[in-house]
């Protein structure tokens, strides 16, 4: 649990209370340390430009507030003495990504021949999560990317790294030139203008070296039982056998012989039947039942899904237009009243997962009752109107929403409701289910994309190795891949069996680190060079993902193949570990006896230059200062 | 588990009282050695044990990799899931490393968790036992109060739950391993301790003036002594199966190669079912170690218990 | 037996005590236990202000002493609340968990019992004859086997080579729901084969050779001349020496089955059991509190109650024991 203050005024603060005293106690005091006294008291952390302050100073228990934080902070920005080593590099990593573990390993050896000593540490996936989310995760935070239809719009990438404000920017990077074009493309409703700008934040990215962008990939490959189904359909991005996406799930034919029934293995079901408190499977299923307003095709393009078409009005206001014709799954009819209901809901109750998507809704009224118009208005100019608003709502059953909050007595947070039919106006409808074990899925044949099949079972087999058994035996048809991605051993192995088709989708996946920017050694822009420089990007696509993965062309997220890449990006530096030792010495870096790499001088002018300065040369840095000297 | 509940009776040692009791206790030493050593299956445990404490000892030079180090082939190529070969003896993982070189690694884990969790568990079992049982009152009431919290908690989701507190690590690994083996030995050496402290020698002692402590550790403690080898023994094995567990579940330190984390690495990669060559080595080493200890264990047993031993 | 019961009520006294601090550590663990569950919402841009409210939601922004007596009384009375992520009384996914627990265990248990107690009896008589040196033997290595490889071995060889046994869950798909149903249903059974099968390998060892050791105590004994002597068939001395040599499985049992419990975990993921074991492990994974909570306690309850029986069935059984 995380440090908060609990209203009554007593801070209740297991992890500080810990952390105290150790603080308070011998450790900074034993190490000699001037700013030992600062654990105490919050030191004077200054920032840039002011307007970023906010973000740092006003989150209860974060930055500021949090001790752990400043106590981990105050020495990374602290100018060194003379003859100061760079400190060890911490970095965690969550146990379930041992492809990260395998690759870091190389790194931090590679790393040593330049002086560099890592910390690096395996946790669990929660624990993780939680050091990340509180910024205490050391200098370097990984991530990868697992796609998800909110994901296919870079906003959600380009704003969660590195954009200044956002709590997600764990580096701490502020580059007011790349904010000024995130902002800008936030509110832009042209498509094309959008994509410029997009395209310009991509290159402030690639130049100022915060992102390293370790792979590309791991690609996508899956595996299906051929001899059974044809069909899948490929998205890109997602495989043919995903849920987020999923269309291979509704062009799937079987072959003669074959009965209608497609039994597709997970390692995990549904963790709720009720949408709004989704946290997991239930997002991507939950959205078969359900019916998303649009959808994405498996190209990615956006196309219309419960609504037949949409028109700007103007930046904040938008006219929708519901398909008619369509029937929820107990027999009664989808109005335009059940989506007025279900943005009047949304708008009342907590929304759970769907907070995102109706962020900026601000008000909503129906002006064509027979044509099934409404029109829709945003508090601010919203250049995610599609890709959020529209990918991420649904369409609930006013006949069986309007009265259950009030009769399951849940005040106003239907994330404790309990559903345990959902009904919606999918492709599939929600079958026989026992919880953790199997789900049905049966197809309703009145949709306007009907599926193909007539019923999915989703089985689950607690492992990985349990779902490729099945698949050979032929107990399931194909291991969804939502969370799951085969190795090319696995495929390997799979692929023996007769019967077993091994499909290669186009990927856009990702795997990069961010390193802290706001703090040393990190702010000295030569340093990130020369860090980049030693990290052996072939060995992570050829040794722990096999073969299966990209070296990136260049350094950015918005891999080649999205739609929103930026192909005119310079190469990232390559791994060249003599070079790296060029560009360090050249900064002024020299390196101890023991090896360790040692920071220049105090009177390098050039360096403190860099370090006050953060950014590279041509962008304005707005983040935190380096503390006055002591 | 041999010996639950109250333990195997114990036939006094006739000798004792000739010599001072720990030179006794010496003497029996060889004695049961000598019994062992005429018991065919301790002798094969004793060679194998033997066999595995080498390999660990000479593991760097046995060893062609290291344990993470992935196994190049000469062109730079990585040889994935290969099977045994010239040049991978016992072939090589997903990742190209040698299944041999971790084997032989791991063995080092497996004696390392196996000797230092018995050993631990059972100096501070046999301890409080010992304290437990002698003086009684009290001291025995609180001190068996404790063993029957400990006796209360389920092991593997205990140690799972502290795992995800803090992190994977050998260490860790090994205290937990420890709180959950020394219950059994305080409460058998506590039982045993029970029947000793009425003994005429323990009467004479204390006749004599003999402090408490002194007759604690000079006269009763080596008579206890040869169950608390026993349970050594016995934990030897428990441990090396509770590390295999845990580490099979993903709980084990990734930062150390033990023959657990090779199941579970194999299970991950979903290659147990085909590269038997990954895991017949360390499920076989793991039951060959375990079945070693465990017939040593048992013939020891008979040694105490002369009712089980053949006419 | 004024004696017994006064022995009985001490030892629940000394259970609830010994409940007491376990349910202490457990919530000290429990409040030590770093992640916040709210971090898996995170991801979904939660505003701070619900990430707030939900912890409040979720008890976690109360004081620590009122969350460890609220906890204290919930797990007292079996109300551990509404689980995080899955919506549900957590009460429910417990009895539904511990049941399913139930359903591999106890076939197993009596099998390696009945079996063991028989095959252990034997080769206790017939000592050093090649009976017993078979029985020793594989008793041995089955001891010595580690599990989940036995586990999966078995997978291997029977359900996807053979294809003789289905390769895991409970029931085929669309099977019976309830126990009662899957008891009756030979689905149910098949799907119990393998699990039990393996569990079975492994826990029949200890019957064995427990009923070998105790038979060898008790072929020495007078009582058995005296039988003879009576001119008493062997068969029947032999029966009259099992039961005397039983005694100290009795104990045994009870200590078995509470380590059953615990062992659960390898099996239940392996074979794709939805029992406690691999709800444990998921709640730990997704920090699901009140299920990993509830989980443990049950655990650590299970295995509580079963010492106290064997210790009172010691008492009961062997007459020599008394009560102070």
């Amino acid at each position: 649990m995380t440090a908060h203050d609990n209203g009554i005024g007593q801070p209740i603060d297991r992890r500080s209370l810990l952390k105290l005293l150790a603080a308070t106690g011998s450790g900074a005091a034993a190490a000699g340390l001037p700013w030992s006294a600062a654990a105490q008291g919050a030191p004077a952390f200054e920032v840039e430009d002011a307007k970023y302050k906010a973000a740092y100073a006003n989150f209860k228990g974060y930055y500021f507030q949090d001790p752990e934080w400043v106590k981990q902070t105050v020495p990374r920005l602290s100018w060194p003495k003379d003859g100061d080593k760079v400190p060890e590099l911490q970095i965690i990593m969550p146990n379930n990504n041992p492809d990260w573990l395998d690759a870091w390993r190389k790194w931090a050896k590679d790393g040593e021949q330049i002086g560099l000593r890592y910390n690096i540490q395996q946790m669990s996936p929660a624990r993780w999560l939680e050091e990340i989310n509180g910024h205490r995760h050391g200098d370097v935070e990984l991530h990868p990317s697992i796609l998800r239809p909110e994901r296919v719009d870079p906003s959600e990438w380009l704003v969660s790294r590195a954009y200044g404000p956002d709590r997600r920017n764990y580096g701490e990077w502020v580059n007011k030139e790349y904010d000024a074009l995130i902002e800008k493309q936030t509110a832009e409703g042209d498509p094309a203008k959008r994509l410029e700008y997009v395209k310009q934040a991509q290159k402030v990215l690639a130049e100022d070296l915060y992102v390293n962008v370790f792979g590309w990939g791991p690609s996508i490959i899956e595996a299906y039982n051929a001899a059974g189904w044809d069909d899948f359909a490929k998205t890109t991005g997602f495989g043919v056998a995903n849920f987020n996406a999923f269309h291979g799930f509704l062009k799937a034919k079987p072959k003669a012989g074959t009965k209608s029934q497609m039994r597709v293995g997970m390692t995990a079901l549904l963790e709720t039947t009720n949408i709004i408190a989704a946290s997991n499977n239930m997002r991507s299923i939950g959205r078969m039942i359900y019916d998303r307003l649009a959808y994405f095709d498996e190209n990615l393009k956006v196309i219309p899904w419960a609504l037949s078409s949409w028109t700007r009005i103007d930046e904040r206001t938008w006219d929708i237009v519901l398909r008619p014709g369509m029937e929820f799954h107990d027999g009664k009819p989808v109005t335009v009243e059940d989506l007025k209901f279900t943005f009047d809901f949304m708008m009342k109750y907590e929304r759970g997962i769907f907070w995102t998507a109706n962020r900026f809704l601000e008000s909503v009224e129906v002006t064509d009752a027979g044509k099934g118009v409404i029109r829709t208005r945003f508090k601010q100019p919203y250049g995610q109107f599609e890709s959020y608003f529209l990918m991420l709502n649904v369409i609930l059953p006013k006949h069986v929403w309007q009265n259950i909050m009030t009769e399951q007595g849940v005040g106003d947070d239907p994330r404790r409701l309990r559903i345990d039919t959902p009904i919606g106006s999918g492709p599939f409808r929600f079958g026989r289910y026992r919880r953790d074990t199997e789900l049905q899925l049966v197809a309703n044949k009145k949709h306007f994309s009907r599926p193909a099949v007539d019923e999915i079972w989703v089985v689950v087999a607690p492992s990985l190795d349990g779902l490729m058994g099945r698949l050979e035996s032929q107990q399931i048809d194909v291991i969804e891949s939502s969370d799951i991605s085969l190795t090319p051993s696995q495929a390997a192995q799979l692929g023996k069996q007769k019967h077993v088709r091994i499909e290669r989708s186009k990927d856009i996946n990702w795997f990069h680190g961010v390193v802290r920017a706001s703090w040393l050694p990190w702010r000295d822009y030569q340093f990130r060079l020369a860090w980049q420089h030693s990290i052996d990007r072939e060995f992570l696509v050829k040794v722990p993902w096999e073969g299966s993965g990209r070296v990136p062309a260049s350094n950015t997220f918005l891999v080649e193949g999205n739609p929103w890449h930026n192909p005119d990006l310079p190469r990232p530096p390559g791994f060249d570990l003599a070079k790296a030792r060029e560009i360090l010495k050249a900064a002024g870096y020299s390196w101890a006896s023991d090896g360790r790499l040692t920071y220049p001088s105090s009177k390098d002018e050039a360096w403190r230059g860099r370090v006050t300065r953060v950014t590279k040369d041509g962008y304005t840095w707005g983040g935190l200062r380096m503390l006055a000297s002591s | 588990m041999a010996g639950t509940g109250s333990g195997p009776a114990l036939a006094p040692p006739t000798q004792v009282r000739a010599l001072g009791p720990w030179r006794a206790a010496a003497a029996q030493a060889r004695t049961t050695l000598r019994i062992l050593a005429a018991d065919r299956s301790a002798v094969v445990g004793m060679v194998v044990i033997g066999a595995f404490v080498l390999v660990a000892l000479l593991a760097p030079w046995i060893a062609p990799y290291g344990p993470f180090e992935v196994a190049y082939a000469s062109d730079g190529g990585v040889a994935r899931l290969s099977p045994p070969s010239a040049s991978n003896p016992f072939g090589t993982t997903n990742q190209g490393m040698d299944v041999f070189s971790q084997l032989v690694w791991g063995t080092r884990v497996a004696l390392l968790v196996g000797l230092v969790s018995a050993i631990g568990s059972v100096i501070i079992g046999t301890l409080i036992g010992l304290v437990a049982g002698y003086f009684g009152g009290w001291t025995d009431d609180v001190l068996m109060r404790l063993t029957d919290v400990a006796f209360g908690i389920p092991f593997l989701p205990f140690a799972m739950v502290v795992i995800s507190i803090s992190r994977p690590s050998l260490p860790l690994i090994i205290v937990l391993v420890v709180f959950f083996l020394w219950r059994t030995t305080a409460r058998v050496i506590r039982a045993q301790v029970l029947s000793l402290k009425e003994r005429p020698f323990v009467w004479a002692a204390r006749a004599a003036g003999a402090s408490d402590f002194k007759i604690l550790f000079r006269h009763v403690a080596p008579n206890a002594l040869p169950l608390s080898f026993l349970y050594v023994a016995i934990g030897v094995q428990t441990a090396v199966m509770l590390e295999a567990g845990l580490s099979f579940l993903g709980f084990g330190d990734p930062q150390v190669q033990s023959w657990g984390i090779m199941l579970n690495a194999a299970f991950r990669a979903g290659a147990m079912r085909s590269a038997w060559w990954w895991v017949l080595p360390p499920a076989l080493a793991l039951s060959a170690f375990v079945m070693a200890v465990f017939m040593i264990s048992r013939a020891y047993e008979e040694v105490l218990n002369p009712r089980l031993r053949k006419a | 037996m004024a004696g017994f019961r006064r022995y009985l009520i001490r030892r629940l006294l000394l259970l609830g005590f010994v409940l007491w601090c376990i349910l202490t550590i457990m919530f000290a663990l429990f409040q030590l236990l770093p992640g916040d569950p709210t971090s898996m919402f995170v991801d979904s841009n939660f505003s701070q202000e619900m990430i707030e409210r939900q912890k409040q939601l979720w008890g976690l922004a109360d004081p620590v002493w009122l969350q460890y007596l609220r906890y204290l009384r919930n797990m007292l009375l079996f109300d551990f609340g509404q689980s995080f992520f899955q919506n549900e009384p957590v009460r429910e996914i417990m009895v539904d968990k511990m049941v399913n627990t139930t359903l591999m265990i106890v076939p197993a248990l009596i099998v390696s019992v009945i079996a063991g107690t028989i095959v252990g009896a034997v080769a206790g008589w017939r000592r050093g004859g090649p009976f017993e040196r078979l029985t020793v033997g594989t008793s041995l290595f089955l001891h010595s086997a580690p599990s989940f490889v036995v586990g999966i071995l078995a997978l291997m060889v029977f359900s996807y080579q053979l294809q003789w046994l289905p390769p895991g869950g409970m029931v085929s798909l669309g099977g019976p729901e309830s126990a009662w149903e899957m008891l009756v249903s030979r689905d149910f059974w098949t799907h119990l084969a393998l699990p039990c099968l393996v569990l079975v390998s492994r826990e029949i060892t200890g019957p064995i050779l427990l009923l070998r050791s105790s038979m060898l105590e008790v072929k020495g004994s007078d009582f058995l001349d005296i039988l003879r002597a009576k001119g008493l068939p062997e068969r029947a001395i032999v029966v009259h020496a099992t039961r005397n040599a039983l005694l100290p499985l009795v104990t045994y049992i009870a200590v078995m089955t509470a380590m059953l419990f615990q062992g659960q975990v390898l099996l239940e993921i392996i074979f794709s059991w939805p029992g406690v074991g691999r709800e444990l492990v998921q709640a730990l994974n997704d920090l699901d509190y009140p299920v990993a909570q509830a989980a443990l306690y049950v655990m650590a309850l299970v295995t509580l109650l079963l010492n106290l029986v064997a210790d009172l069935l010691y008492g009961v059984i062997d007459p020599r024991v008394t009560y102070e």
